[in-house]
């Protein structure tokens, strides 16, 4: 695929096109990098078909159930229902009962597991969007092979055959200030959202992209704003 | 010499911490998970111990359970990408050794003040007694 690049001069204008792009998106798998906050990524649910009401699935490798419920307390969904599998917070405390909105579960130590958790994720929340954060720890936890993580990509492309997944778009969010874990997989990738502050050229494979889009804009950040 | 241990399952995090710490004056150690800090902890008698709280094998409270059963009782700081709640992170310190949370990506000189910080306290508290 042809990657191409949005280019736009003008703050107001690139806000309007973000946000145009995702309100009619559908079916999206989210894979995030570590570097992305909580927030950020609420931003962009927020922003994605703000007019249907959605069911999210949210696959949590970085934060707690806590956490997240703490930080949709102050800044919340609005027309989302979101279900979480945290697979952190078996690792500092004592197991928790499961919840009406929370599965624990710990954390997927190969490709196998991490199937099995999203399978059964889908299952359970009849799931409008996917969201895996994030692919990086993913990536650090279990050490998969190149290999491997195409086939994680493969086999998230095969939601489609899901009677409740219909799968247009797979957006990887990626904050470019950080340095470390810039070499992460992109093919496959049908959207990169990515904070462009950094002057540092970040060298990602680009195959299969389709779009690279500023979260600075989401962020509503206006440092070139004229 | 002050001793400091380095626990991380990612290499490049294992190194870049334990060069740092050299450059302060410390001895240093890596482990690149629980289990191996278990094993290399009465060996090398840390004063402090960088920990990162999601690595594969033994849980983080597994680690620290173990942890009170040697006779090493380093003080222990959690360098880690998992966010908690503030709630949460106060039932980490209450389990014992935990001295701070630093949450990744962590900027350098802050870290190098956080060790030395405690180091310092537990000098003095050494020169006190």
């Amino acid at each position: 695929m042809d990657e191409d690049v949005i280019t736009i001069n003008y703050w107001k204008e690139i806000r309007n096109e973000i946000s145009d792009i995702l309100k009619d998106l559908k079916g999206i798998i989210l894979l995030t990098h570590n570097s992305m906050e909580f927030t950020d990524i609420v931003d962009i649910l927020n922003k994605t078909r703000p007019d249907h009401f959605l069911s999210v699935l949210y696959i949590s490798l970085i934060r707690s159930y806590e956490f997240m419920k703490l930080a949709l307390d102050k800044k919340p969904l609005d027309n989302k229902r979101i279900f979480f599998i945290d697979c952190v917070s078996g690792f500092a405390f004592p197991p928790e009962e499961n919840i009406d909105d929370c599965l624990y579960h710990k954390p997927p130590l190969n490709l196998e597991e991490m199937k099995e958790i999203i399978g059964y994720g889908i299952e359970k929340s009849n799931s409008d969007i996917i969201v895996l954060d994030s692919l990086t720890q993913f990536i650090n936890f279990s050490r998969p092979t190149e290999h491997e993580i195409t086939d994680l990509y493969k086999f998230l492309r095969t939601l489609k055959a899901s009677s409740n997944i219909i799968q247009d778009t797979f957006i990887l969010l990626y904050d470019s200030r950080m340095n470390m874990m810039q070499n992460l997989p992109k093919m496959y990738i049908d959207m990169m959202l990515y904070d462009s502050r950094m002057s540092m050229v970040q060298n990602l494979p680009k195959m299969y992209i389709d779009m690279i889009l500023k979260v600075e804009v989401l962020k509503e950040i206006s440092w070139w704003k004229d | 010499m002050t001793k400091i241990m380095v626990v991380d399952d990612e290499p490049d995090i294992r190194e870049m911490l334990s060069l740092m710490m050299q450059k302060e004056g410390f001895e240093t150690e890596t482990a690149v998970d629980g289990s191996d800090f278990l094993k290399k902890i009465d060996d090398f008698q840390p004063d402090l111990v960088t920990l990162d709280i999601m690595m594969p094998g033994l849980m983080t409270i597994e680690i620290l359970e173990k942890l009170q059963e040697k006779n090493c009782k380093p003080k222990i700081i959690i360098l880690t990408v998992v966010q908690y709640s503030e709630d949460e992170k106060k039932w980490l310190f209450e389990m014992g050794n935990v001295v701070d949370y630093i949450t990744k990506p962590f900027n350098i000189d802050t870290f190098v003040e956080t060790v030395k910080k405690h180091l310092e306290y537990k000098e003095h508290k050494v020169i006190a007694s």
